[in-house]
């Protein structure tokens, strides 16, 4: 009797422990989020032109099947890393999946592909281009799915700043680093605080600027992002110019060229070699 | 007393308990035993082949021998004979036999890029019959990548010789090909020479003839001798073309021998790429693939599903600052 009773609970086991049977509609669908998963863990090792690749081909898996849901991840997805990478036409190309088929994708995907276009056109100098993108993305992001609205405000500020508006853009540093604190969303609060020491340096508050800047390093180098890094310390570099300080500045340079190779971050590289030319 | 008998017999009765649980033991021990040997092949009728190869790497007993990826046998013996070639016995399952003829070749296969090696039987013609008890088949062993590679290398090393030797003919100082040039560049130089002194004469001799002037016979003597050595040049001249002439035949062959080799080595590339390795390559995704399988499956399975976290999707939100931040997509997002 016991053995039989320990039989079945043998048999009851290895009952559970089978896998449920999978669909090949499963099977699809599980092997484009693995794809996806893969790419995810190739954007966290750093490894861009293979997540590249990698969203690529999930972003393909998506569209065989009609997800459209996936598809929107994925070509947004592509998009970041791609423009990442330097590679603006690439990543306008992936938006172009979401933005061009506006009735297959909600609001919040709208307006996370618009604002990235935005985004792209601001760092090519296209100022009208920014303001009608980030328009568009500001109607879109309707809350609470939309999760880009601090960013939004962000993109915002630097665009005002890039219009000579530095005032104006220290303003909606301030609202962005308020609704990043409330969001607790510390890239973006980095984000602000950069944003502002950049209006303060343009306003020739070099002190202030400088403050805020290395706060904004702080939080990047907390979370480890050797791209942002770069980033402030170029923009310290260019803060201590303005005091007149070469050494101080030629220092940050040297800093952000070293982040910046190390990372593989080519937009801060050249970035760097410019500043670094400049003080030469 | 009473109490002595009931001992006794309760005695009695663990006795028989305890023998018939030790004939239940080796009743089972039997079975076991039995269904070992079965699972084994020992109850299968089976013929015995022989096959001889020259090394026995890669080879064991009880190594599986397969038929179009069906396994038909195993290694049942291998042994060394006097003069070094290694004989190896197969025992074939006899309800195969009949599909396996006499000219069949047995080849070592490796499964799979990471697979171990499996005895593989390629039918032959049929024209010799099924085999019977101690045929003698033929080996062959499957090329492997790495004896590809050697054979393009040896393929390879001609071509390297002939195009350095072709290469120093052409740069040696003391070829006869440079002397050849040098000697042509000169006498060049001297016809170009030769043909303005004659160009200047021929004027001359044409503005004195016009003249009438009665030195035109030294004029003529001086063309002469001119003529003379533009002769002697152009005889210089043909006897380098000559040996140029002579020279180019070697060079030529050996331009024919190199881009002979080329095309044979391409030919092993091409095959390589379109067979072999696209095997490989087709086998190591086939791998990959079921390996991935694999995961999904165990992930799914009880007790590793409650162990493994649950699939999250990440997307790579908006950040003014240029960043990549993943944050998990909550909800659906298309419509």
């Amino acid at each position: 009797m016991q053995y039989a009773l320990l039989l079945l609970a043998v048999l009851a086991v290895a009952g559970c422990g089978s896998a449920p049977p999978q669909s090949p509609a499963d099977v699809r669908r599980d092997r484009m989020v693995e794809t996806g998963d893969r790419a995810q863990r190739a954007v966290a090792r750093g490894e861009l032109e293979r997540a590249a690749m990698l969203y690529a081909e999930a972003l393909r898996q998506a569209e065989s099947i009609e997800d459209f849901g996936a598809t929107g991840l994925y070509a947004l997805n592509l998009a970041a890393v791609r423009q990442a990478l330097g590679e603006a036409d690439a990543a306008d190309r992936a938006l172009a999946k979401v933005l061009d088929a506006p009735r297959r994708h909600d609001g919040a995907r709208l307006a996370e592909a618009a604002g990235r276009r935005a985004q792209l056109a601001l760092d090519a100098g296209r100022l009208d281009a920014t303001e009608a993108w980030l328009e568009r993305a500001e109607r879109e992001c309707g809350a609470p799915a939309c999760g880009a609205r601090t960013a939004l405000l962000g993109l915002r500020g630097r665009l005002v700043l890039e219009r000579g508006s530095a005032e104006e853009a220290r303003q909606y540093a301030k609202r962005a680093l308020d609704a990043s604190r409330a969001d607790a969303n510390r890239e973006e609060e980095a984000n602000a605080l950069r944003l502002d020491g950049r209006a303060a340096a343009r306003l020739g508050h070099a002190g202030e600027a400088e403050k805020q800047l290395n706060q904004a390093l702080d939080i990047d180098k907390e979370l480890a992002l050797p791209r942002k890094i770069a980033q402030d310390l170029l923009e310290l570099a260019e803060a201590a110019l303005l005091r007149g300080d070469r050494a101080v500045a030629s220092e940050y340079g040297d800093r952000a060229l070293e982040v910046s190779r190390a990372a593989g971050a080519r937009p801060q590289q050249e970035a760097a070699r410019r500043l670094m030319e400049k003080l030469r | 007393m009473k109490l002595q008998d009931r001992m006794t017999s309760n005695l009695r009765e663990i006795t028989l308990a305890s023998r018939l649980f030790l004939a239940l033991a080796a009743l089972s021990l039997c079975v076991a035993v039995a269904l070992l040997a079965w699972y084994q092949g020992a109850f299968t009728p089976t013929l015995r082949v022989v096959f001889f190869a020259g090394t026995a790497d890669g080879m064991y007993q009880g190594m599986a021998v397969k038929l179009v990826g069906f396994k038909v046998g195993a290694v049942d013996g291998i042994s060394i004979n006097n003069d070094l070639r290694v004989r190896v016995t197969l025992k074939i399952d006899r309800k195969y036999v009949p599909m396996i003829d006499a000219g069949a070749t047995i080849r070592l296969a490796r499964e799979g890029l990471i697979g171990g090696n499996v005895l593989e039987i390629r039918p032959g013609s049929g024209d010799a019959g099924p085999i019977t008890r101690q045929s003698i088949l033929r080996y062959e062993r499957e090329p492997s990548i790495e004896t590809a590679a050697a054979t393009l290398v040896d393929q390879m090393t001609p071509i390297v010789i002939n195009v350095t030797q072709i290469t120093e003919y052409f740069s040696n100082p003391e070829s006869e090909f440079r002397q050849a040039i040098r000697n042509v560049n000169r006498t060049a130089a001297s016809l170009n020479e030769a043909s303005g002194e004659l160009k200047k004469l021929i004027a001359v001799t044409a503005d004195r003839v016009d003249r009438g002037e009665a030195r035109l016979g030294a004029a003529l003597d001086t063309a002469g001798r001119l003529m003379n050595s533009a002769e002697a040049s152009v005889a210089v001249m043909d006897r380098s073309l000559r040996r140029i002439d002579a020279a180019l035949p070697g060079i030529a062959s050996k331009m024919d021998e190199s881009l002979e080799n080329i095309r044979a080595t391409s030919e092993t590339v091409r095959r390589m790429v379109n067979g072999e390795l696209t095997a490989v390559v087709g086998e190591t995704g086939g791998l990959v693939s079921d390996s991935a399988d694999v995961m999904r499956g165990a992930k799914r399975a009880w007790p590793v599903s409650g162990l493994v976290e649950p699939r999250q999707e990440l997307l790579l939100r908006l950040d003014s600052g240029g960043g990549l931040s993943p944050v998990p997509v909550g909800g659906p997002a298309g419509r």
